[in-house]
């Protein structure tokens, strides 16, 4: 092998491994993200389909927290619509009435929300900025407490 | 008056750092010896001056002095003293001054142990080292300071977060800025070297056991993090691809390719640019790990906000550092002769496969950690990436990375050729294979993707192992020969065997616990029991306890195997008075490397409750691969040739060339 | 001057001082500062240790160490020369700059930043010592709130202070403060309306109840306002209302055990209350003269009154709380017979009222 070859080489071998790197990363955000949405888009803007994987988010609605043995189902709100929740598994500490969530999991036919991850808020001051803005938006939340 | 002194120590350093900033850098000019080793002096009295700062902070919240606004923030005198003291960094400013504390100890500790350091690249790589210390420095004095009074004092405090009172969280944030901030040190070196123009073999020798004390720490506390959020969050998940693991798991991931370009660099002359950009961002992906989970900007755009001058701040620093330190190094790279040149199949070839492949996925985990806020800042699009999108991008890299890992070790340098290489790893491949094929059988009808990783650890372990072998000598060695061969292996070499076979217990925990564990959820009522996993779990009633500043719900819960009594579990809610919060204390019942997890989920007033039980094979080995892997960091560490240099191969004649 | 600020002082005086280490110390520490030079000296060392450990036999290490040699005398001929070695006096001079700027730095950085140190302030702003205690640190409070007067924790922890220390108009204004700046805090606003209350010795005044029942409207579970709008009826003699109020926050379930027990006492005092005041009005005057009369006058005195009590209502039986009192007032006098009667009266007139008739069987059965 010359010299010129070689280098041709390693050249072509590190453009290969960052060619298939590229490509893994555009397949995987293209199809592996998970797109945020509140109650009043998917019902009144219809943003998501039954079946694809999405997260929501709002506050758990007062008084709307059902448990039956190990499924516990409720209401996220914004202020404008609710979507009913469904959820099998234990909930975060910091699951609360009233509260900030963020639910993951998919749309039903019968549109109900069928979690299978449910996010609080990490502490106190902590709100998923993507609910931040939302409440703002709509006066439902004061800010954090500082 | 001793929060005051702290503040005032905080004062003091920062006027000795700028000291240090400028005076050595005239002594390199001017070829002045007393000016150089005025760096010396200044780096221990500056982290003299903010150790003694910290001990303030420290005893402020051992006293639970509430008349410093931070204490009465973030103690109680509830708390029991471990926590006290744990406290002092569980906040912004304490862990801010940890920070600059480990910083001003890594330039202390240079300015006292590397006595063999040239003059010149001393003070150099101290100057470097008085610019961070008093940037940040100026950082805490002017948005941060820890030491604000709050007159007149509270009688209690608000305690801290809950969840993060916890021995784990105790160790995890000094460990991990330890690996943080020991980048720092590649960084200035990186810099002296640009500034000073002179680049070789040796500079890498030097760099070497800064960058691995750097990693080992890094390593350890990435993994005392992992294992705390395991049992602390109480959903049995040991890594989340969330931001802020993704934060420290970046660093970690170049830092690994630092430390595997220096060797090509101190033993071959060669990759001297590729080192020294490494060197760079490593430390730049660590600041960023710090500042960018800290201010908030990788969690939440708003809390960066929220504090705009902290914010701002915060990005100057980075763009100064980041930029300026990039800016040079596209300003001096050219003028750097290249080094020693090599075949691609080689030691060296094998290690820079390693850095490309390190490199690309840092490369992918960034891209997955920035999406979201990149993709919202443009088009207000809010999506999340998670684990699907590092399984399919992060996942497939590592594939290759795996294979060759014992084919590296085994080329010799500057050229080599792959036949014999894998003839001698004929053996291992095999009884790979056997291993794969065992758990398949065993676990028939599984996923086939997870025994061909369970494979592929095996792989690594065994070739690791093949590597020490090899070394002992060739077939029909008598094994007295090879012992004495094995005893006399440079410790490096066992540094890496080890450290290699540490990753392949990685592989194997982590295909274990996610492709075989078992899940299980059920509503139990007293005396009722639920199987899992082969484990028959009875819910025994609940009972509350009361600890220091808590008081916890407990579920008392039986295990036994075939009617046999093997463990009795106590998971817990705990209610935290202070500030009316709730934490799950998930109970772990350990068998070997396996471990079977219980989190009590919702009681109800007929005395059931909700329990989550996961029962997880090799988990252990998720925690324990990483700790191997230090430990084959810390005897690489402890080989004195590579703090005292090795004499030039050409130079021994006659001997075995080992590595 | 505090002795902590000559620990000050001296720390920078010596902590400068070690700037100059170097100067005393440079040319016994003997550092190479040539980089090539000190790679062959540690070179050299390396050689002499493996030749030590038997690594080298003599023969190499001679090879070695001549080796090294040439490479250095290669290299110094191309980097000799390139800097002339500065003067002793410039870097003393130098130095010596440092060390001065380490204590004007620290001194007056620590001077224009400090948050809190009275003593230090003072001794700065050459004014009288500030003292530490309370009415000491309450004007440095004060005046920090004046340079901000925004300062809603300012106000807010300053407020009850000045109530403890008896000055509870400054308590009321340092409250409105921290109310008007804290965007309707309920729980501020509640401990406004008790600071009114104090500041009226005691009486909820109109003022007070009106921030109460404004408390309310935001939070009707605070419990404070909910406890003084109860205390405000039973200053206004509406004994039950009270009772009624305090009860339900009892019903409510409060945590705190000390709230638990006053509240109970309170209700029991109340009642005790009641009942004496359900004996017919007692100003100053009639107890007075109550006080000269010997028991059997005071018995017919009391007669005499409840006598017009009863004849005041049967010109005028539409006061419902009239007849309790009467009722009451039977009972107490021992009067089983006249208090029968007067249930009997007070039911007929309030036919239509289940809740007072329920009330008025209630006694008539624990009379019986």
């Amino acid at each position: 092998m010359t010299r010129k070859q070689r280098r041709f080489l390693n050249i072509g071998m590190v453009g290969a491994v960052l060619a298939i790197a590229a490509t893994l990363v555009a397949v995987a955000l293209r199809d592996e993200i998970v797109f945020f949405h509140f109650p009043t888009d998917i019902i009144v803007e219809k943003k998501a389909a039954p079946g694809q994987r999405i997260r929501i988010g709002g506050l758990v609605e007062i008084d709307s927290v059902v448990r039956e043995g190990t499924q516990v189902s409720f209401t996220v709100t914004d202020g404008e619509n609710s979507l009913p929740v469904v959820y099998e598994g234990s909930l975060p500490d910091l699951f609360e009435e009233g509260q900030g969530v963020i639910a993951e999991g998919a749309l039903q036919t019968d549109l109900k929300f069928k979690a299978d991850k449910v996010l609080a808020k990490h502490d106190e001051n902590y709100i998923p900025r993507e609910l931040e803005d939302l409440l703002k938006e709509k006066n439902v939340w004061q800010g954090s407490k500082k | 008056m001793i929060a005051e002194l702290g503040h005032y120590a905080l004062i003091l350093a920062l006027a000795f750092s700028l000291v240090q900033s400028v005076v050595p850098l005239v002594g390199v000019r001017y070829r002045d010896a007393s000016l150089m080793i005025s760096a010396s002096v200044t780096a221990v009295i500056a982290f003299l001056a903010v150790a003694f700062s910290f001990a303030a902070l420290t005893d402020a919240y051992v006293s639970s002095d509430f008349s410093v606004l931070n204490v009465w923030q973030n103690s109680h005198t509830l708390k029991p003293t471990i926590f006290k003291i744990s406290g002092v960094w569980g906040n912004h400013e304490g862990s801010m001054l940890l920070w600059i504390l480990v910083l001003s100890l890594f330039s202390a500790l240079v300015a006292i142990f590397a006595k063999n350091l040239p003059g010149t690249l001393k003070a150099l790589v101290l100057v470097v080292q008085g610019w961070l210390l008093s940037t940040f420095l100026l950082f805490i004095l002017l948005t941060s300071n820890p030491f604000e009074r709050l007159i007149p004092p509270p009688l209690e405090g608000r305690d801290l977060n809950p969840i993060l009172q916890d021995i784990g969280l105790a160790i995890h944030p000094p460990l991990l800025y330890f690996g943080y901030v020991g980048f720092s040190l590649t960084f200035s070196f990186a810099l002296a070297a640009l500034i000073s123009g002179r680049i070789d073999g040796a500079w890498a020798r030097f760099v070497r056991p800064w960058a691995l004390i750097a990693w080992i720490s890094l390593t350890v506390g990435i993994a005392m993090g992992s294992y705390w959020a395991y049992y602390e969050l109480g959903w049995g998940g040991w890594w989340f691809w969330d931001p802020v693991e993704n934060a420290s798991f970046m660093p970690w991931l170049l830092g690994t390719a630092l430390i595997h370009s220096t060797l090509v660099m101190e033993k071959r002359d060669a990759l001297k640019i590729w080192t020294i950009l490494l060197a760079i961002l490593t430390f730049s992906f660590a600041l960023l790990g710090t500042f960018l989970v800290r201010s908030g900007v990788l969690t939440s755009v708003h809390s960066f906000a929220s504090d705009p001058t902290r914010g701002v701040f915060i990005l100057a620093i980075l763009v100064v550092f980041i930029g300026g330190s990039l800016a040079l190094f596209a300003l001096r790279a050219t003028t750097l002769k290249p080094g020693g040149l090599f075949q691609s199949i080689s030691r060296e070839g094998a290690l820079v496969f390693n850095n490309l492949i390190l490199a690309t996925a840092t490369a992918t985990v960034l891209v997955g950690t920035l999406y979201p806020l990149v993709l919202e800042a443009i088009n207000g699009t809010k999506i999340s990436v998670g684990p699907p999108y590092f399984n399919l991008t992060f996942g497939p890299l590592m594939i290759p990375l795996l294979i060759a890992m014992p084919l590296g070790p085994l080329m010799s340098w500057k050229r080599s050729d792959l036949m014999p290489v894998l003839a001698r790893l004929y053996f291992v491949a095999g009884l790979s294979l056997a291993a794969a094929l065992i758990v398949a059988s065993m676990t028939y009808g599984g996923p086939v993707l997870s025994v061909l990783a369970v494979g592929l650890a095996f792989w690594v372990m065994l070739g690791a192992l093949c590597e020490l072998a090899e070394r002992s000598g060739k077939k029909g060695t008598p094994l007295k020969t090879r012992m004495a061969r094995l005893t006399g292996l440079p410790r490096t070499v066992w540094g890496s065997a080890c450290a290699h076979f540490g990753v392949g217990l990685l592989v194997l925990g982590i295909v274990g616990a996610t492709a075989f564990d078992e899940e299980l959820l059920a509503q139990l009522k007293p005396g009722e029991t639920m199987n899992a996993a082969g484990y028959e779990l009875t819910h025994e009633g609940l009972g509350v306890r009361k600890g220091p500043n808590y008081e916890e719900e407990v579920v008392r819960i039986t295990v036994r195997k075939n009617g046999e009594l093997i463990a009795r579990l106590e998971p817990a809610k705990r209610v935290y008075q202070a500030r009316k919060s709730t934490t799950t204390e998930a109970a772990i019942k350990t068998s070997f490397l396996t471990q079977l997890y219980v989190s009590p989920g919702e009681t109800f007033p007929d005395q059931s409750a909700v329990i989550h039980v996961w029962w997880k094979p090799l988990v252990v080995l998720i925690w324990f691969g990483p700790v191997v892997m230090a430990i084959g960091g810390l005897i690489s560490f402890s080989d004195r040739r590579l703090r005292v240099g090795v004499p030039t191969k050409a130079l021994k004649k006659g001997q075995p060339a080992n590595a | 001057m505090d002795f902590w600020i000559l620990i000050f002082l001296l720390t920078s005086i010596i902590a400068a001082f070690l700037v100059l280490l170097p100067v005393v110390g440079g040319k016994k520490l003997n550092v190479e500062i040539d980089h090539d030079k000190a790679l062959y000296k540690n070179r050299l060392l390396e050689i002499d240790q493996d030749e030590k450990l038997g690594r080298l036999d003599a023969d190499e290490a001679e090879v070695a160490r001549v080796q090294e040699a040439r490479k250095l005398l290669v290299l110094g001929q191309t980097s000799a020369g390139r800097f002339s070695p500065s003067g002793a006096k410039f870097s003393h001079v130098l130095l010596i700059a440092s060390a001065l700027f380490v204590f004007i730095f620290t001194v007056g950085f620590y001077i224009s930043t400090a948050t809190y140190s009275p003593s230090f302030r003072s001794f700065v702003s050459k004014q009288e010592p500030a003292d530490l205690s309370v009415s000491g640190l309450l004007r440095a409070a004060e005046s920090r709130l004046a340079m901000n007067s925004n300062d809603v924790r300012g106000w807010k922890v300053l407020a009850p202070i000045y109530l403890s220390l008896g000055q509870p108009e400054k308590g009321v204004a340092a409250f409105r403060q921290a109310v008007a700046l804290s965007d309707q805090d309920p729980d501020l606003r509640a401990a406004l309306g008790e600071a009114l209350v104090v500041l009226a010795n005691g009486q909820v005044s109109d003022e007070a109840l009106q921030q109460f029942q404004q408390v309310i409207s935001i939070d009707a579970d605070n419990d404070l306002a909910r406890y003084y709008i109860g205390l405000a009826s039973a200053q206004n003699g509406q004994g039950d209302l009270a009772i009624e109020a305090w009860q339900e926050i009892l019903d409510s379930k409060p945590e705190n055990e000390q709230w638990v027990s006053f509240l109970t006492k309170r209700i029991a005092s109340v009642e005790k209350e009641k009942t004496l005041s359900l004996m017919p009005e007692l100003n100053n005057e009639t107890v007075e003269a109550a006080n000269e009369l010997d028991k059997s006058e005071r018995l017919e005195m009391i007669n005499g009154m409840v006598a017009s009590l009863a004849e005041r209502l049967s010109e005028n039986p539409d006061d419902m709380q009239g007849w309790e009192r009467l009722i009451r007032s039977y009972i107490v006098l021992g009067r089983k017979s006249d208090a029968l009667a007067a249930i009997q009266n007070a039911k007929s007139q309030f036919a239509s009222r289940d809740e007072f008739i329920a009330k008025l069987e209630k006694i008539e059965s624990e009379l019986q």
